[in-house]
C-alpha cells in the first residue's frame, strides 16, 4: 500500500540489500505498522514497543542478505521482530522473573481508549499487564504458534517452565476478561 | 472462567494478529541514524585503533626512551659543567663581587689563578670531555705565570699605563671596564687571592671525586643489569656485562660463557 507502483517487493528487497536508504524507508513504511502491532504485544508500553521495532528493523536491514526468498518476507521480518523483542527483554529486564499470580493480576489498568478497536486495545492492555515471562510465552504460543519446545529454545527456559508460564498467563487473562466483561456489562447497563 | 484455553488463544489471535499501529516518525529517524552510525563506527574503529597505537608508541617513547638519555645528558652535563664551566664562571663572579669594589688589577690576578687550577683539571679530563675545553685551557695557563710575578709588579703596573696591556691580555672580560678606578688597595687583596685560590682548588678535587662514586651508583640501565647479574654470577667476568658508563644505556661490553669469553676493555 505504501509501495511505489513501479516496485515489487523483491525489487525493493534488492535495493535494500544494496544499502539504498530510500528503498529501506519504503520497506520500513510498508511493514512498520504491522510490526509495531507485534512488538506492542511483547512490550509494557508503546515506548518500549517502538524501541523493539527500531532494533528489529535495524536487524532486518543488516540481515537482509540472509533472506533467500524462502517463505514470505513478512513472516521473516516478523520473526526478527519477535526475536528482537525477546532480546530487548533479555537486555532490559529480568525476563523470566516469576511473578505470583496475585501480584501480577490484581489491577488490570487497561488504557481507556475509546475507538473502534476497543476490544483489540483492551486485550493488548491485558497482555501488556502480564509479567514479561508470562507475556512472552503466551505470545509465542498463542499468537506466533510456537511449540513449547521451540519456546524453550528461543527463550532459554525448560519446556516445563514454558508450559507452567503459559498456564499462569492464561489464568490471569481469563480473570481479566471476566472482569472486563462484568465492567462492560455495567457500562452497557 | 468457563472459557477454554483454545478459545482464549483464538480470541487474542483474532483481535491482535492483524493489528496495525503506526509508529512515530522518531522510529525511522532512529533506524536511519543508527544505520549511518554503524557505517561510521566501522570506518572509525580501525582509525581509532591506529590512533591509539600511535599514542601508545609516543607515550611509551616519551616515558622510557628519552628518560635514559635525559638522565645521561643531565649526568654528563652536571659532571662536565661542574668540572669546566661552572667553576670558572662562579669564581669570576665571586671575584667580581669581592674584588671589583677595591681594585681592578687584582681582578686580573684573581681570575688567572682560579682558572688555572680548573683548567689543569680540565686538561686531565680532556680525553673524556670534548675538545672545546682545550682552547680556554691554554690561555689561562699562560697567564698563570704572570700573576705569580705580579704581586711585586702590581703597584708599579697599576700606576703605569702598562697595566692596561696586561688587562687586555689576561682576562679581556668585564673586568677591563672596572680596572681603572681603584688601583690603590692592591695589598689587601693579595691574601684574598691566595685564599680564594685555595678555596676553589679543593672544590675542584671534590668534583673529581664524583667519578669515583659513579662506579657504586646505578646510573644506567646497564648498571641495573650488571647488579642483577652480579647477584647471580659471582665470577670476575660475568656471564654478560653491560657498560656502566653514563653514555650508554645497555651496551654489552663482555660475555663469559665459560669456553667463550669476550670482553671489551675500557679506558678509565
Amino acid at each position: 500500500m505504501f509501495l511505489e507502483p513501479n516496485y515489487t517487493i523483491h525489487q525493493l528487497i534488492d535495493r535494500c540489500r544494496a544499502g539504498e536508504r530510500k528503498a529501506q524507508e519504503l520497506l520500513y513504511k510498508q511493514f512498520a505498522g504491522k510490526m509495531l502491532g507485534v512488538c506492542m504485544r511483547y512490550a509494557t508500553d508503546r515506548m518500549e514497543a517502538e524501541d523493539m521495532l527500531q532494533n528489529g528493523f535495524i536487524r532486518v536491514f543488516q540481515k537482509m542478505a540472509d533472506y533467500r526468498g524462502e517463505g514470505s518476507f513478512e513472516g521473516w521480518v516478523r520473526r526478527i521482530m519477535v526475536h528482537s523483542s525477546i532480546e530487548y527483554y533479555r537486555k532490559h529486564h529480568k525476563m523470566m522473573q516469576v511473578v505470583d499470580i496475585d501480584e501480577a493480576g490484581h489491577e488490570p489498568s487497561v488504557n481507556p481508549i475509546a475507538s473502534a478497536n476497543l476490544d483489540a486495545k483492551v486485550l493488548m492492555g491485558m497482555i501488556q499487564q502480564l509479567a514479561p515471562g508470562y507475556r512472552i510465552v503466551f505470545n509465542l504460543y498463542a499468537l506466533e504458534g510456537y511449540s513449547h519446545k521451540e519456546i524453550a529454545e528461543i527463550v532459554g527456559i525448560t519446556e516445563g517452565a514454558s508450559k507452567s508460564q503459559l498456564s499462569r498467563a492464561r489464568t490471569i487473562l481469563k480473570e481479566q476478561i471476566a472482569k472486563m466483561e462484568g465492567k462492560s456489562y455495567g457500562y452497557a447497563g | 472462567m468457563d472459557m477454554q484455553d483454545k478459545e482464549l488463544d483464538m480470541l487474542f489471535k483474532q483481535q491482535l494478529d492483524d493489528l496495525e499501529i503506526q509508529p512515530s516518525a522518531a522510529v525511522w529517524q532512529g533506524i536511519s541514524s543508527e544505520l549511518n552510525g554503524h557505517r561510521r563506527k566501522r570506518i572509525l574503529l580501525p582509525l581509532l585503533s591506529a590512533a591509539a597505537g600511535v599514542i601508545l608508541l609516543v607515550t611509551a617513547g616519551i616515558l622510557f626512551i628519552p628518560k635514559h638519555h635525559v638522565k645521561n645528558d643531565d649526568a654528563q652535563h652536571s659532571n662536565r659543567i661542574a668540572k669546566t664551566t661552572n667553576p670558572v664562571k662562579q669564581p669570576t663572579v665571586v671575584k667580581a663581587e669581592a674584588v671589583a669594589p677595591p681594585t681592578t688589577v687584582p681582578n686580573k690576578t684573581m681570575a688567572n689563578p682560579v682558572i688555572a687550577p680548573v683548567n689543569t683539571l680540565a686538561q686531565t679530563n680532556k680525553p673524556k670531555t670534548k675538545s672545546n675545553l682545550a682552547q680556554p685551557v691554554q690561555q689561562p695557563v699562560i697567564e698563570n705565570k704572570k700573576p705569580a710575578d705580579t704581586p711585586a709588579d702590581q703597584p708599579l703596573l697599576a700606576q703605569t699605563p702598562v697595566v692596561d696591556h696586561d688587562v687586555i691580555k689576561t682576562s679581556g672580560r668585564d673586568t677591563a671596564v672596572s680596572i681603572n678606578p681603584k688601583p690603590v688597595i692592591l695589598n689587601n687583596e693579595k691574601p684574598q687571592q691566595t685564599l680564594i685560590a685555595q678555596v676553589e682548588t679543593p672544590s675542584v678535587p671534590a668534583v673529581s671525586t664524583k667519578p669515583v662514586k659513579k662506579h657504586h651508583r646505578i646510573r644506567s640501565l646497564g648498571d641495573v643489569f650488571n647488579v642483577m647479574i652480579a647477584a647471580v654470577d659471582k665470577r670476575k667476568d660475568k656471564v654478560i656485562e653491560f657498560t656502566n658508563t653514563d653514555e650508554d644505556d645497555a651496551t654489552i661490553t663482555g660475555v663469559n660463557l665459560g669456553f667463550i669469553k669476550v670482553k671489551k676493555e675500557k679506558d678509565k
